[in-house]
């Protein structure tokens, strides 16, 4: 693992010549429309292990576990990673750029049509229903992230209390989280065999 | 005008960082502070412009955007964004180059192991926050549970069946 990850740091697996920061960019922003909906680790897979083969499935595994423990949006970090992996900041700043910057111009135009039309029935009553649905996709989530989890007496109850404190008694989370991780991190540390 | 922009850059600059597990744990405090703190937004507000942002593509920590676009314009717009995405990505720059180091060492587990269960139970509330923003009466609630049933465990697309419930808000049932 460890052999694996610097190789995966000081050169690219198959690739002859590292992308060029606007390719980066353009893969990166091909990501974020593919990964409409959701599903942006998917699509990240498909698109940087299968088509490109930027990454073998034990490196993109680890490129997706450490964004996952890195605070912040799963999809933008993976973008600074891989970018940061090919040409350093300017890798990981056009990468970041591709992510986001056509997605924030839709997502803005959406806004402002929102903002400007929220009173007009047919949208207030189109937007009722479509906001009930996404709930429901995030209740779905929920869910599914739960399920396959190794539930255990102890991690339930963390789980339960932080989402007690957050959903019940609407706690800032900067507090939830000062009490909870130093817990639950030191409840997972690994005992010497 | 300055002092909105000033509290939308410190607000999202520390959720940035707070963060933890991807961007959907940060929506329950994002409901606090935009709606019940500052009242950017109202309830309902809140709701459907998380609804838009998940039917637009890109990470849907975007949702960010539109709080400041309520909040101060499009000034607030893009300082929201900044402000949601300089501090977590300067951490993964950072962090990236330097995680030969430390991978496999017994912290890194631990963090690893001991942020899933927190991340679960945020995960959860983010549900229960913003279908309590969403839903209004009984029928709301109801097309919720079965959204939700639909996209946990059938292989609709989640767009769909977000658009299907639009529908039947357009033909007036919610």
């Amino acid at each position: 693992m460890a052999g694996n990850s610097s190789a995966c740091r000081d050169a690219p697996l198959n690739g002859p010549a590292p992308p060029s920061a606007a390719r980066l960019a353009a893969v990166f922003l091909r990501i974020a429309m593919l990964s409409f909906g959701g599903g942006s680790l998917m699509w990240s897979q498909r698109v940087l292990v299968e088509r490109l083969g930027w990454f073998s499935d034990t490196q993109f595994l680890g490129a997706i576990s450490l964004c996952q423990i890195l605070p912040g949006p799963n999809l933008p970090n993976l973008a600074i990673v891989v970018g940061a992996q090919y040409r350093g900041w300017r890798g990981a700043g056009a990468a970041l750029a591709g992510v986001i910057l056509v997605p924030l111009a839709i997502l803005l135009t959406a806004g402002a049509l929102y903002f400007r039309f929220n009173e007009v029935r047919l949208v207030q009553a189109v937007l009722t229903g479509m906001s009930a649905g996404a709930a429901g996709t995030a209740v779905a989530a929920a869910i599914k992230l739960a399920q396959p989890y190794p539930w255990s007496v102890k991690s339930a109850a963390l789980a339960l209390m932080t989402f007690v404190a957050v959903a019940g008694f609407e706690a800032p989370l900067v507090i939830v989280l000062a009490v909870m991780l130093p817990v639950s991190i030191a409840l997972a540390w690994p005992r010497r065999a | 005008m300055i002092k909105t922009l000033l509290a939308i850059a410190g607000y999202f600059a520390v959720l940035s960082l707070l963060a933890v597990g991807g961007g959907s744990t940060v929506i329950p405090d994002m409901h606090r502070y935009a709606v019940l703190v500052q009242g950017w937004l109202t309830d309902r507000q809140f709701g459907d412009i998380y609804a838009i942002a998940r039917t637009s593509p890109g990470p849907s920590t975007l949702i960010v955007s539109l709080v400041g676009l309520k909040a101060a314009g499009l000034p607030g717009a893009l300082v929201a964004t900044l402000a949601m995405c300089t501090p977590c990505s300067t951490l993964a720059f950072l962090v990236s180059r330097g995680r030969v180091m430390f991978e496999g060492r017994p912290w890194v587990i631990a963090i690893e192991r001991g942020l899933a269960p927190v991340t679960l139970g945020l995960i959860g509330a983010s549900a229960c926050v913003i279908t309590r923003a969403a839903d209004h009466g009984v029928i709301a609630y109801g097309v919720t549970a079965a959204t939700a049933a639909i996209a946990a465990f059938t292989r609709f697309h989640p767009l769909l069946v977000i658009f299907a419930a639009g529908a039947l808000g357009a033909l007036g049932v919610i």
